[in-house]
This record gives structure tokens, C-alpha cells and sequence, in this order.
């Protein structure tokens, strides 16, 4: 396969992931900013989106004040953005479209048509429709396309770089999200029979804005306690979006497309760091330091893997 | 001559008398509501959006991608009227590769002044670095378009020959696609010609002329990338194909060996179907500045060690003063009589010539020498007095850069506009490929001029397209006409 060609798609796929985890990501800011709060808790989770997506400095060079529509106009729609959904899915279809002739139909379409949608989305028309409508959408759309690169997809070199792109994205995403997120949910735990009511929520949100409410409840059976989160969310390799398993979706996608061992060798020192982690040593160190080294040894991989594979010789 | 008034309908005939091939789909037609055409003309529009078919307007900021009007409402030829039509461009092109070959090789038709000698040297698309050098089964114009128009019952005449990278044939494909499935009765009822089978008939026409030796060879399709007005078209044909979309910067010369860079390292190139002008192919040769070339293709190709379609230096076939030519290129090459006519022309550098279409202008088409796309064209009949001006100006400082030719009056076909059904002005760009043998698919692309009275059919001036049908004769198979080299 053409190596920009490869590059192409798995930038798609990455577009498409970061499309999606910016729309959880916001939906969950919406739903914390209804919870009783003083007005500094309340700035601070407007202040996550642009801290996650590293754009809190250039926002603020625009903007003088962190307000919730200035911020959800800017994650959304932000002309100056590169990482506003509407930018990525822009990217993704742009992407998509300089290899068209190697996807499906379904897939193509599928993207397009997911551009389209936004293509001509304005603020106001956003305000029309809602937010959280809007914010939804951009979630199924996503589960569209990835629906249509699993059902119509040939599982050759294209189907596998899409794969690795949308799962190193990922990564990435759960990483930043927890990392930023994760001191807002300290507070007292119910069983210390106090009543931390909002940092309770904060973790729900958290929950579902990863699907993982569900699951923490099935699994655990307890109420929200941030050491089964963390369990759940960084080392549970059965759920979808924890980075044990995004990690072990990498190591399946270079292992079909017979990587080097440059990147697979990376690949498995960093399921091995996130399999021998312990939830007790997490805890007393906290997630800081663990999920900035995540966050760097992803994108290195993602560096050594388009030199081996997208820029040769 | 307006185009309007004296026009031949192709549906009505000039007495207003239903012509035969027209029959069915005019009673299907008059039984059909406005309402469900526009419903239908709706669903076109929302197929070709979905599904990407548009080309990019150059100018616009990034370019602006747009879709070609589509129009709903079929052109129809009778299988007659398309035989000659299809032996007449088979004809010319097979006239056009041979023209090639020589003035590339012995120049015999300089020698025996047929054509002057510095309209073809001097010419800005002759390539010197072509000189001498064998191409494989000596074929240039691998894919041509052969612009037709229609001026009665009888009278189809050549506009113009496009021997470099004519596109829109993926918009033929697609339009049947999208007939298909918006009209499946009519299919159901009339025996309608396929073209389908354009990609394959290129893919065999491209591995025909790979270079000497080579069993599987590689044949790719070179785009200078997404932002091309025909970008839509060559992720198409690649995808039909089954071949790789490359860009300059996907491939490089080494040892005067072509290679592509892939996921598994250098993989040899053979073929290479380039959708990018000569100037931009190597940077070494031609344009220094190209981003888009490759270093290095140029001295390959020269060694045979690729073989690159269409051929370099073909543009000085199909070149308007050229053009002009062209009939005696077929009985010099072939000993035959052209089958289709040239429009009648007159070479401004000809100060008989010039002379004439000066004091004519209002009654004449002008063309730029080296335009294409219906950039820099005058039409007399429809230009204002400072624009006669302003092109007799241009004329006299460098006649030698225009031809000009009556304005004719194409035929029309009813189309699908505001007000209904109305009649508007039509061409035909049938598609010839030369590979081991001349061949073209039943039809080609019909362009239509949706503004009425409008004779300019390009999509770059807002032109559309229609679907274009060859009916079937019952029990003979039209197929797609074959003529030997």
C-alpha cells in the first residue's frame, strides 16, 4: 500500500476518534456546569476542554473570559481551532477523500455525509438544534464510522492503519481526559459517611462520558469510589476505552500489519507499564506523573510508526 | 447566426416531428408530471452530493468544491447515427497517434509540406526531448476526447481534439449510475448501450503499452492531488481500476527505475497514467518550480524503463492551429477520407484570414490557439461591443494566437430547467482509447449549455451534463466500435 496513502487513513481514523472524545469530553463539561457549585469549580470545568486539547493559551488570546458559550463555540466550531470537532471531521473527511479510492462506498459516504453536517453548521444553528442534540450526533456519527470501516471494511493494510490510527488517538484521549479531570474527583468517598455530593457527580459524569457508568456498576457493584474509577478507566483491558485495552488494540493492529520492532517493541513496554501498575501505588502517587508518561510514550510510538511506515525511504 | 433560432432539436427534429430514437422516452416522458421530474431531479442531486462527485472551482479560497448540473433527461442516439460518429473519432485518433509518432521520428509529412513545418517545431507543446524516441506500439494518444458537435440531421462536425488529459469521464460513468437508478423502467424498456466497461477497457489499454518485458506491470494513475478540478475523477478511475492514486511525491527515480514508496518499501512502476501536464512531470526536464513532478521520470521514460500515458509532447496534436490539419493527417497516414468533418476555420496568422474574421467578428466564434476549458473565447453573437473591442485588440497584437470559426448552431436537446422542459444547446466528448487496438464505449459525455441560448458548454462556465444513450439496434449488438490500426 502507498505509504501516504497510509498515512491518510490513519489520520481519518484519528480525526474521527478526536472528533468524538472532544464531543464526550463537552458533554460532560455540560453536565457538571449543572451541578451546585461555586463559581470557581464552575470556571475550572470550562477551563478542561481547553486544557485537555492544549488550546487554553491561544483561547485566551482571543478571548478575555472563559465563559461556557465562548468555549463550546470555540471547541465546536472555532475557526482559529485545529481542534474543534468541526475541524477534525474536516480533516478526517479531507483525509478520507485523497484515499476515497481505497475505502468502501459505506465508509465514504458514510464520512461525507458526517461532514456535510457540519460543513455549514453555524453557532446560531448549533444553538437551534442544542448543544448536547449536536454533541450526540457527533458520537453516533463516530460509532457510524466505525460501524462501516468493521461491516464493509476488507481487514487488509487500510482496514489495519485506520484501526491503529483511531486506537493510538485514543489512547491519547482517555490519557488527557483522566489526567485533567482526575482532581476534581477527589472528595470524601461516601463510606467515610460524609456526604461529597458533587464530587459523586463529577465521577458519574466522568462515567458516562466514557460509557462507563454501566460497567463500573456491573463490575464492581459498589458506589462510585475514585480507586475502582481509575481501575476501570486505566487497567481493565475488557473496557473499550481504558488504555489497557486501546493498548492491546495497538499491539493486534502492528502485528497484522507485521511492524517493525521499533514501534511494537514501544508498544509492549507501554502495555507492560500499564499492566504492572497498581491501583494502590496510583493512588498514593496520584495520576499525574503516570498518565503525562502515557501521554508521551503514545505519541512517540505514533512518531516511530509513520516513519516505518508513511515516510519511506 | 443566432444559436437559438435556426437550431436542430435532436428530439423534434427541425418540422417538430418526433425523431425515432426519442419515441419511448418521449411518451414515458409526457407521461411523467413536472412534479415528479423535479422530485427526481432532487434525488439526482442528493446521490452526487453524498457521494462526493463534484470538481473544484479554481480561484476560491482552498477551492470551493461544486457539483456539475446534472440533467435528468437522457441525450439518445440511434445505433446508426453513433457508427459514424464512433468511426469518425477512431479515425481521427488513430490519424492523431500516427501524426505523433512521425513528427517525433522521420517527419515525413514536413518533408512532404502537408502541415508547415514551424506551426509544428516552433509550437509551444512540441517537446524536443520527444525526438527519436520510441514509445511502445507507438501510441501517444493513449485516452483522447474527441469534442463533437451536432448541426443537423446529418452534420456532426470535430470541434476540437483533446490528445493531452481530457477529463469527464468519470462523470459519463456516474450519470449512468445515477439514471440507472433513478429511471430503472426506462432501462427496463429500451435496449441502452453500457459503458460500464470503461475502466477495464483502460486498464488493458494502459498494460498494453508497458514497457517491453514486463509480465504483471505495475500501472499507476498520477494526480497532482486533492485540490485538482478533476480530483473526483482520478480517485474514480484509480478505484475502477484497481490501481494506485499516486502523487509526484509518492514516487522517485533511482538507477532510471521508477518506484513508489509503500508500507512494504519501494515497489517498481511500470505504467504510469498521468492526470498532470507535461510541464509539471519532472522538474528536471520542464518546470524547475513543480512540486508536483518527478526528478528524473523524463531521462526513465526516455530509457523505455516506463512508459508514461499519454505520451509527453502530444499536445502538439491537439493543438487549435493544428487542428486545422487534421483531415489531411487521415489521408497522409491512413488513405482514407475523414469521416468527420473540421469546422471551418480560419488561421488568424493568415492575413487573408484575419482580415476576413476582422471585419466579421460579431458572426464568429475566436479561440485561443492554446486555450482549453472556454477560458479566453469570444462569442460573437453574444459579446458586447467593448468586448468585440477588446478582442480585436488582442487579435491584431498576436494573430498567430487565435483561430475563429462561424458561430455554429449545435443541436439541442429538451433539458430539465426552472420553467420545465426546454430545449438547450448540447456537444459530445466521446472517449477514445489506443492500446493494442482503437476502440471507444457507445456515447461518451454529453455537455449542455443550461443557460438558454448559451453555446459555451464547459463546466468551468457553467455547463452541465446529461446522460448519454446509444440505443441498440434489436438483434444486432451495438457493442463499441473496433477499427485496427
Amino acid at each position: 500500500m502507498l505509504a501516504r496513502a497510509a498515512n491518510n487513513i490513519f489520520w481519518m481514523a484519528r480525526y474521527v476518534e478526536r472528533a468524538e472524545a472532544l464531543a464526550r469530553l463537552l458533554d460532560a463539561s455540560l453536565r457538571s456546569a449543572l451541578l451546585p457549585a461555586t463559581g470557581e469549580q464552575r470556571l475550572s470545568d470550562w477551563h478542561t476542554p481547553l486544557l485537555v486539547t492544549g488550546r487554553y493559551e491561544a483561547f485566551r488570546e482571543e478571548n478575555e473570559a472563559v465563559t461556557e458559550g465562548r468555549v463550546l463555540s470555540y471547541a465546536i466550531l472555532g475557526r482559529n481551532n485545529p481542534v474543534s470537532i468541526k475541524a477534525s471531521l474536516g480533516n478526517a473527511r479531507e483525509n478520507a477523500r485523497a484515499t476515497r479510492h481505497m475505502l468502501t462506498t459505506d465508509l465514504w459516504e458514510g464520512l461525507n455525509q458526517t461532514w456535510l453536517g457540519v460543513a455549514d453548521l453555524g453557532w446560531k444553528d448549533l444553538q437551534r438544534q442544542g448543544i448536547v442534540t449536536h454533541l450526540e450526533w457527533v458520537r453516533t456519527r463516530s460509532h457510524v464510522f466505525r460501524g462501516c470501516l468493521y461491516g464493509s471494511m476488507r481487514r487488509g493494510e487500510a482496514f489495519w492503519f485506520a484501526r491503529l490510527g483511531g486506537a493510538i488517538e485514543r489512547a491519547d484521549a482517555t490519557a488527557r481526559l483522566l489526567r485533567v479531570k482526575w482532581p476534581s474527583l477527589q472528595g470524601s468517598d461516601y463510606s467515610a459517611g460524609q456526604h461529597d455530593a458533587n464530587a459523586y457527580y463529577r465521577r458519574m459524569v466522568l462515567l458516562d462520558a466514557l460509557s462507563a457508568h454501566k460497567a463500573y456498576r456491573e463490575i464492581y457493584a459498589d458506589n462510585l469510589q475514585v480507586h475502582r474509577i481509575a481501575d476501570l478507566l486505566l487497567l481493565r483491558p475488557d473496557m473499550p476505552r481504558s488504555l489497557a485495552a486501546v493498548a492491546d488494540e495497538i499491539i493486534l493492529g502492528l502485528e497484522k500489519l507485521e511492524a517493525g520492532e521499533g514501534s511494537l517493541k514501544r508498544a509492549r513496554l507501554l502495555r507492560h507499564r500499564i499492566g504492572s501498575a497498581q491501583v494502590g501505588d496510583l493512588m498514593r502517587t496520584g495520576l499525574d506523573v503516570f498518565l503525562g508518561g502515557v501521554i508521551d510514550e503514545v505519541a512517540d510510538l505514533s512518531n516511530v510508526l509513520q516513519t516505518e511506515f508513511m515516510m519511506v525511504p | 447566426m443566432s444559436g437559438k433560432k435556426s437550431a436542430f432539436d435532436e428530439m423534434h427534429g427541425k418540422g417538430g416531428k418526433m425523431r425515432p430514437p426519442y419515441a419511448d422516452y418521449s411518451n414515458w416522458l409526457h407521461a411523467m408530471s413536472i412534479d415528479e421530474l423535479d422530485r427526481r431531479h432532487k434525488s439526482a442531486d442528493s446521490i452526487f452530493r453524498r457521494s462526493g462527485i463534484t470538481f473544484n472551482v479554481y480561484g476560491a479560497e482552498g477551492g470551493v468544491e461544486r457539483l456539475i448540473p446534472f440533467d435528468i433527461v437522457p441525450r439518445i442516439l440511434a445505433a446508426a447515427e453513433w457508427d459514424k460518429v464512433a468511426l469518425g473519432v477512431c479515425q481521427r485518433v488513430r490519424a492523431l497517434n500516427a501524426f505523433l509518432d512521425d513528427v517525433y521520428n522521420d517527419q515525413n509529412i514536413l518533408r512532404a509540406g502537408i502541415i508547415p513545418a514551424d506551426l509544428v517545431l516552433t509550437n509551444e507543446a512540441f517537446c524536443p526531448q520527444m525526438l527519436g524516441m520510441k514509445v511502445p506500439k507507438r501510441v501517444y494518444a493513449h485516452v483522447a476526447g474527441i469534442d463533437v458537435v451536432r448541426v443537423d440531421e446529418d452534420t456532426f462536425y470535430v470541434l476540437e481534439d483533446n490528445a493531452r488529459t481530457p477529463s469527464g469521464v468519470s462523470y459519463m460513468l456516474e450519470n449512468r449510475q445515477a439514471m440507472m437508478r433513478l429511471f430503472p423502467e426506462l432501462f427496463a424498456s429500451q435496449r441502452v448501450a453500457p459503458v460500464n466497461h470503461y475502466p477495464e477497457l483502460l486498464l488493458e489499454t494502459l498494460r498494453a503499452v508497458a514497457p517491453g518485458g514486463v509480465d504483471e506491470p505495475k500501472v499507476v494513475l498520477m494526480t497532482p492531488g486533492q485540490y485538482n478540478s478533476a480530483y473526483f475523477e482520478h480517485a474514480f478511475l484509480a478505484q475502477e481500476m484497481g490501481i494506485d492514486l499516486v502523487e509526484g511525491s509518492d514516487l522517485y527515480v533511482d538507477d532510471a527505475t521508477v518506484y513508489m514508496r509503500t508500507t512494504k518499501g519501494p515497489r517498481r512502476v511500470d505504467v504510469i497514467y498521468r492526470r498532470i501536464d507535461d510541464d509539471f512531470l519532472d522538474p528536471l526536464a520542464f518546470n524547475p518550480g513543480s512540486m508536483l513532478g518527478v526528478p528524473g521520470l523524463l531521462a526513465a521514460y526516455r530509457l523505455g524503463k516506463v512508459t508514461i500515458c499519454n505520451a509527453v509532447g502530444g499536445g502538439v496534436a491537439d493543438d487549435k492551429s493544428v487542428y486545422v490539419y487534421v483531415p489531411d493527417f487521415i489521408r497522409f497516414y491512413l488513405g482514407e477520407e475523414p469521416i468527420l468533418s473540421n469546422v471551418p476555420t480560419w488561421q488568424l496568422r493568415k492575413p487573408d484570414d484575419l482580415a476576413y474574421a476582422l471585419a466579421h467578428l460579431p458572426e464568429l466564434v475566436v479561440k485561443e490557439v492554446h486555450g482549453s476549458g472556454g477560458y479566453g473565447m469570444l462569442v460573437g453573437p453574444a459579446a458586447s461591443k467593448a468586448e468585440l473591442a477588446e478582442f480585436k485588440a488582442k487579435i491584431k497584437s498576436s494573430p498567430e494566437s487565435f483561430i475563429a470559426q462561424p458561430t455554429l448552431s449545435l443541436s439541442t436537446v429538451p433539458t430539465f430547467v426552472d420553467k420545465g422542459i426546454a430545449p438547450r444547446h448540447v456537444d459530445l466528448r466521446p472517449y477514445v482509447l489506443t492500446g493494442r487496438e482503437t476502440v471507444v464505449v457507445p456515447g461518451g459525455l454529453t455537455r449542455v449549455a443550461m443557460r438558454e441560448g448559451s453555446l459555451v458548454v464547459n463546466s468551468s462556465q457553467g455547463g452541465g451534463t446529461k446522460d448519454t444513450w446509444v440505443l441498440e439496434d434489436a438483434g444486432k449488438e451495438a457493442g463499441h466500435a473496433r477499427a485496427r490500426r
